[in-house]
């Protein structure tokens, strides 16, 4: 019986140590193929979860376009826009560039706006229409990063490259993030609330709403999409530039500052600096709400006011002040957190400190930065 | 005797096989449920503070469709009566203790 016992025991034994064995052989000849799979997989699932988002944006778009529109052909128009596409002008001379994209940049926003105030029916405020198009935007962005994963799936998976899957898991947890954040940003849209990257145009509004200031003029529709108003605090003069609200929309602050510096110019004013507010992408760890001071043009986007403002600054030796009010992607497209809202007061008495200490005598341009989506 | 210790030992160290591999399947467990609640939306609640023009009064009320920064709602004042305007509109969104999204 015991002897038995032992043989079952010493079998079970060579049964397990051939297991080890081959096991070893298994993972040492076909370990990459194995991980090649495993990683197939996990970027399938996150792919199709991607696939989730971007159709949930999309239905939620067009159920929102729905309500104004009674476009029979609403599907076709709707996707002949997600799959519009912009042409970055050729870099290889680069001379000139920042005039050549300003005018496509243009084009497209005038194109895009049209196509959509065509698709809907029923009469509609500008602002709303402003929402829309950003909708319209946060989906396109879902429908790219979908597409784009799914490319590089695809061709990973055709041709079994093991190399770019891996890279491909890599940085899909931190594109699926992204993409959770546009379509969260796609009810901030819908609903018209304002945004974290509002807050730019949000602490100059109450800049300019605030007790002790004094509206001189409001000059509406000063450059396309831009209000310009001349304001009077402790003493100074302020020409504060922000967006035209409340609907959701960037406008040009570049142009304006340029504007505003040439006719202050040619009645011989004197311009004392132009101090920035916008929001900027906090580094991990870093508290939202933090609010820094430094110098330089605080604006993001596609590059052309930001050229805009640098060059009218430095042809006339115009110092630029920035403020920023850090917060994360996720935050900064949707609705504006309490933190970051919490900071308008701060920001507000940086201004005066720096108006009041650092900036010579002159007119001073402050321009709130930032897409001004619920303050008008 | 020896047989018999033989075999404890066997089953003690399939007992412990079985005990490691038990807490990997944990883990991994654990790991997927995390994902899922990192796939997971959160809908933030949307408030609006509103400030009386009169006596300073501040209310604090859910989001409507149409707010917008220092709009004036047809609302009055609960204390005086006076006409009130939206201060600030901002989210909340309920985080849990440690992990960041
Ligand atoms: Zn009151």
């Amino acid at each position: 019986m015991i002897d038995m016992t032992l043989q079952i025991i010493d079998d079970f034994n060579i049964i397990i140590q051939t297991l080890y064995i081959l096991l070893f052989i298994v993972l040492i000849f076909f370990g990459q193929r194995i991980q090649f799979h495993l990683s197939l997989m996990e970027v399938g699932g996150v792919l199709r979860h991607l696939a989730f988002l971007k159709d949930t944006a999309i239905k939620m778009t067009i159920d929102e376009l729905k309500k104004y529109s009674t476009d029979k052909d609403l599907n076709k128009r709707f996707e002949r826009l997600l799959n519009s596409f912009m042409i970055m002008p050729e870099a290889a001379d680069p001379s000139g560039i920042v005039k050549k994209i300003e005018h496509i940049v243009n084009i497209r926003e005038a194109r895009f706006l049209d196509d959509l105030k065509r698709l809907i029916t029923s009469e509609i405020e500008e602002s709303k229409v402003r929402n829309l198009s950003n909708m319209v935007e946060a989906t396109m962005a879902l429908n790219i990063i979908y597409k784009i994963i799914q490319h590089y799936y695809l061709l990973a998976k055709k041709t079994k490259n093991f190399f770019i899957m891996a890279q491909l898991q890599m940085i899909v947890p931190l594109i699926f993030n992204e993409a959770k954040s546009y379509l969260q940003a796609l009810n901030a849209f819908k609903l018209g609330t304002p945004i974290g990257d509002s807050i730019g145009p949000l602490i100059v509004h109450k800049f300019i709403q605030h007790s002790d200031t004094k509206t001189i003029e409001y000059k509406k529709e000063y450059v396309k999409d831009t209000d310009v108003y001349v304001v009077e605090r402790n003493g100074r003069i302020f020409y504060v530039i922000k967006a035209s609200g409340p609907g959701g929309n960037v406008g040009k602050p570049g142009e304006a500052i340029k504007k505003v510096i040439n006719s202050l110019k040619k009645k011989n004013e004197k311009i004392a600096g132009i101090i920035m507010i916008d929001a900027a992408l906090k580094l991990e760890g870093e508290k939202t709400g933090e609010v820094a001071e430094g110098v330089g043009a605080a604006i993001g986007g596609i590059g052309v006011e930001k050229f805009k403002i640098e060059e009218i600054a430095t042809k006339n030796k115009v110092p630029l002040y920035a403020i920023i009010i850090k917060q994360s992607l996720m935050e900064a497209i949707t609705t504006i957190k309490k933190e970051i809202a919490d900071t308008i007061s701060d920001a507000i008495n940086r201004v005066d400190r720096i108006s009041n200490e650092e900036l010579p005598e002159g007119n001073i341009i402050l321009a709130g930065i930032g897409n001004t989506i619920g303050v008008p | 005797m020896i047989s018999n210790l033989i075999l404890q030992f066997n089953s003690f160290e399939l007992l412990i096989l079985f005990a490691i591999a038990l807490v990997f399947f944990f883990i991994l467990l654990t790991d997927i449920k995390k994902q899922g609640k990192r796939m997971m939306l959160i809908n933030p609640e949307i408030k609006v503070q509103l400030i009386c023009k009169e006596c300073g009064f501040k209310e604090i009320r859910d989001f409507r469709e149409g707010d917008y920064i220092s709009k004036e709602p047809d609302e009055k004042c609960e204390k005086c009566g006076g006409e009130k305007y939206i201060d600030i509109i901002y989210s909340i969104v309920k985080q849990e203790k440690t992990r960041q999204s």
